[in-house]
């Protein structure tokens, strides 16, 4: 595999862009010879089957100035500047226990411990967890967070009880 | 701050404290001390930091200042940040997942000032900040509502559009519901008066059928009564058993009568009240809420609300009455054997608790599997051509085949649950009775304890029959009662929303007017967080033809909205004829304003009809001169029943351009002196876009008319063009005066729908 940059429609190797992070927090990429960088953010386009594969960076635009098809493709530096990129850009809240579920007027009631910390959230009656492929369970909350829930043999009896409707 | 605001206040601390766990407001101790900071002003706005740079769940607060900005972290009590207002040249939001990171960056290069992270949830209150900084470093000062309000609306809304009225409590909205009983007093106290004797009518046989027993027939066998007291009392009885029957059907009718009816008027009166109330509603409302919601809201959560009023309640009171009764009776008649009975009830109750959670849960877990059988069917059969396409009708049926077989054991599971329940249970309820009967019949055969007669075991034996339905009444309590609360929730919600300002009374009236159209520095926001539009002014003459251009989302509709009076302007004012709209009566002002959308709207209803919406005492004469002059009396005349054909539900027995032709005929009948044409001739084809632009060209002569178009041939004989792009007024002239700007928006537009045209026609 290899990354593909676009330039003017051309497409040029992995080895022509480069990833570094500014004093300012500004992630920038360096593309061929240009030593200054364009700012760019970072997007999964398999966030959930290959999370490490496939990430489009794009410049302030959106426009896609490059595909990283393999974190391993890029350099060392590069590499890690990005993979501590993505633990931002794929940060879920995961959840470890369910200590209630209730169902309130149109709204079901989460109240859960996450590896963050403890957490209330609310989903829609007909929002259901769906079933990954790795065997956790991903929902979405009213506000737009997403959390991902352990595979069923990974939780406590009481939680396992909890999500059973939803198991299979 | 006005009562109401302090209301919402209270509300939205309330919601967010009980739905989403988080401080309802900026604590107490913060505020003293930035009150002293700032000599004595309070926050502008604030919003709930919950991630710290670990990205763990943490106490955080970010306050604006009217100079500085405040982060404050339980995890560094110490360590309160202020960052001045003055510094700040640049903010930027990087987006995670659940996770968005904001940075207050100074000079350009440097490292950052301040940077925050938090979640999806405190987005919006985070956004305002942002939204105000950023304004301030455009050059544009804004003036937020109270930082209270604020932060419980941003925080607040995800449940409030969720949910129906929140935070309220199940036996206040049972309450309010029964007061929609006050004006049929008299038959509510009649039904129940009825329903009340009919319970108690029930218990009377089976003490008769012990007292003959008892009375006659053992007296009868033992030759103790002779054969005339025998007669006379048999009579008697018979009679006063018919007597009985008589009078509980006579219960039964009034009862099904009076409290049927009294459902149907409190639905009734729910219906029309919940629709006027609509009726006065703002588009902001109708724009939040689905429309579905909004009509099940009128249809069937009012018929689930008649059904609950008419028997819910009733059978819920009475089956309580009728468990106290017979517990009564069986412990009067014999306390021994009426304890064997009455003791298990709680048990019973109990299970019955159990077996719906264990349904609940079930039926929860069937209903996702069917949902997911009806999404194959509503994928593939819409879809059929694209499956026969790719020969793909195999790896369908599979798919179907497979949603099918889980639904199917998903079903098991819950029959194999309630079949397996209502045997265990009528067993247990058997092995009392049993028990009952072990113990009583040894004392009706004299040959141990307290003797106990045949008549009195017989009416035990009948009332101990009459058990079971209050109890699997009673068991069902929960879920009638949280249906129908539900229901009572979201009509009530609709009831109990206020009409916005836009809609309410005691405004200026606008009589005749002429037309003028003012924008004085129109700011407006859909959401209270981003502005579709920034400080727009400008100035339409009355009779002035006015083209809007600019790429899609610039806010052009979002312009005349406004003018027609949707929507408030968030700041600035919109003015008509020199009359702010924000003060003026909107019905008059309405009355005098057309509109032709893209997508045009009919009512189910006849041709005459709909041209007649907005002016329904026109005569036949000017219906037909409104349809010629819109190029409609052709194709209506061709229709078998003319004018009278009844077009459906939103005109669908029409084509697009014909629904459009009598939209415009309507318009023309309507007359007003504003006109809005938003893309009305859009999604038609050549010939029609010719006959309705012909229409158009008799309909805009001498009113004031604000065009958006698609295509910008068709504004070619407008005055004067307004090109918007982002929520600004960019560029304002003549097309020929557009066309000469060097890099001007207009200009790129036209050549890009030039080279387009160009690209086809090739």
């Amino acid at each position: 595999m290899e990354t593909i940059m676009k330039e003017s429609g051309a497409e040029t190797h992995l080895d022509r862009v480069r990833l570094r992070r500014r004093e300012d927090q500004v992630l920038l990429a360096e593309v061929g010879a240009d030593k200054l960088g364009v700012p760019v953010t970072v997007a999964r386009c398999l966030p959930w089957l290959a999370a490490d594969q496939f990430i489009s960076l794009r410049d302030k635009d959106g426009n896609e100035i490059a595909l990283v098809r393999d974190l391993s493709e890029l350099d060392t530096d590069s590499r890690a500047v990005l993979e501590k990129e993505l633990e931002f850009v794929k940060f879920c809240l995961r959840v470890t226990k369910l200590d209630q579920l209730k169902q309130d007027f149109e709204l079901r009631r989460w109240e859960v411990q996450t590896h963050a910390g403890p957490r209330v959230f609310q989903t829609l009656l007909d929002d259901w967890p769906e079933k990954m492929s790795d065997g956790s369970f991903l929902i979405r909350d009213i506000c737009g967070d997403f959390y991902q829930i352990v595979p069923m043999h990974e939780l406590d009896t009481k939680s396992q009880e909890y999500l059973w409707s939803f198991s299979d | 701050m006005n009562e109401k605001n302090t209301g919402q206040i209270e509300l939205n601390r309330a919601v967010i404290q009980r739905y989403l766990g988080q401080p309802g407001s900026l604590p107490e101790q913060i505020v003293e001390q930035v009150v002293t900071r700032w000599n004595g002003d309070r926050p502008v706005l604030y919003a709930y930091i919950d991630l710290n740079d670990e990205l763990t769940f943490n106490e955080g607060w970010l306050v604006l200042g009217p100079r500085e900005v405040l982060f404050v972290s339980s995890d560094r009590v110490e360590d309160w940040k202020y960052v001045s207002r003055q510094d700040l040249k640049q903010i930027r939001e990087v987006n995670g997942l659940s996770c968005t990171t904001l940075v207050f960056l100074g000079s350009s290069g440097k490292e950052p000032l301040l940077q925050v992270h938090y979640t999806k949830r405190q987005q919006r209150a985070v956004e305002n900040i942002r939204f105000v900084l950023d304004q301030e470093l455009e050059g544009y000062s804004t003036s937020p509502e109270d930082a209270d309000w604020v932060y419980g609306e941003s925080v607040s809304r995800g449940v409030k559009d969720a949910q129906a009225s929140v935070a309220g409590n199940q036996l206040a909205v049972i309450w309010r519901l029964l007061k929609y009983f006050k004006p049929y007093k008299r038959d509510v106290s009649l039904g129940f008066a009825a329903a009340l004797a009919l319970t108690l009518i029930s218990l009377v046989p089976p003490f008769l059928t012990g007292y003959v027993v008892d009375q006659i027939l053992k007296p009868v066998e033992s030759g103790g009564m002779d054969a005339e007291k025998m007669i006379q009392l048999a009579f008697a009885i018979v009679g006063g058993l018919g007597l009985l029957h008589v009078l509980r059907e006579l219960c039964a009718w009034v009862r099904l009568k009076k409290l049927a009816f009294l459902g149907e008027n409190v639905a009734y009166d729910l219906r029309n009240q919940l629709y006027s109330h609509l009726q006065a509603m703002s588009l902001r409302f109708f724009s939040k809420k689905q429309t579905g919601s909004i009509i099940s809201r009128v249809s069937s959560d009012t018929d689930r609300l008649w059904d609950f009023v008419a028997f819910g309640v009733v059978e819920m009171t009475l089956s309580v009455v009728m468990l106290i009764g017979l517990a009564s009776v069986l412990i009067a008649l014999d306390w021994q054997l009426g304890l064997v009975m009455t003791l298990p009830v709680p048990i019973f109750l109990w299970a019955y608790y159990l077996h719906g959670k264990a349904i609940n849960k079930r039926f929860l877990k069937a209903w996702r599997k069917w949902s997911s059988l009806t999404a194959v069917l509503s994928d593939t059969i819409p879809g059929m051509k694209v499956v026969k396409a790719f020969n793909q009708e195999e790896r369908e049926i599979g798919r179907f085949g497979r949603a099918n077989q889980s639904t199917l054991e998903t079903f098991h599971d819950v029959h194999r649950i309630w079949t397996s329940f209502w045997p265990l249970l009528m067993f247990s309820f058997h092995l009392i009775t049993l028990i009952v009967w072990a113990m009583a019949l040894p004392r009706v055969m004299g040959v141990w304890g307290a003797s106990l007669t045949t008549g009195t075991f017989v009416s035990f034996l009948m009332y101990m029959g009459m058990f079971l339905h209050p109890l699997e009444v009673i068991g069902q309590i929960t879920r009638m009662m949280n249906r129908a609360v539900s229901s009572a929730h979201r009509v009530f919600e609709v009831i109990d929303t206020e009409p916005h300002a836009e809609e309410q009374k005691n405004r200026q009236k606008m009589k005749d007017i002429r037309g003028e159209v003012t924008f004085e520095n129109v700011s407006f926001s859909y959401d209270g967080v981003r502005d579709n539009l920034k400080s727009v002014s400008f100035e339409i003459k009355s009779g002035e033809m006015i083209g809007l251009v600019g790429p899609s989302g610039a806010g052009k509709t979002t312009i005349t909205n406004l003018v027609a009076g949707f929507y408030a302007a968030t700041s600035g004012r919109v003015c008509v004829d020199g009359i702010d709209l924000a003060e003026a009566e909107l019905g008059s002002y309405r009355r005098q304003i057309g509109m032709v959308l893209q997508e045009p709207f009919l009512f189910h209803g006849s041709i005459l009809e709909n041209i007649r919406y907005g002016n329904q005492v026109a005569g036949y004469d000017e219906v037909l001169e409104a349809a010629i002059a819109a190029n409609a009396h052709d194709f209506i005349c061709r229709l078998p029943l003319g004018y009278e054909t009844v077009v459906g539900e939103r005109g669908h027995t029409l084509s697009g351009g014909e629904r459009q032709r009598v939209s415009i005929a309507r318009a023309i009948l309507h007359n007003p002196r504003v006109l809005i044409l938003d893309e009305a001739t859009s999604n038609v084809d050549t010939e029609t876009e010719r006959k309705i632009q012909s229409a158009l060209d008799r309909l805009i002569d001498g009113r004031t008319v604000i065009a958006i178009a698609h295509r910008l041939s068709t504004l070619e004989r407008a005055d004067r063009l307004l090109v918007v792009k982002e929520g600004k007024l960019v560029e304002e002239g003549t097309h020929a005066e557009l066309l000469a700007l060097e890099n001007g928006v207009y200009r790129k537009l036209h050549e890009m729908q030039t080279e387009l045209h160009h690209a086809f026609a090739v």
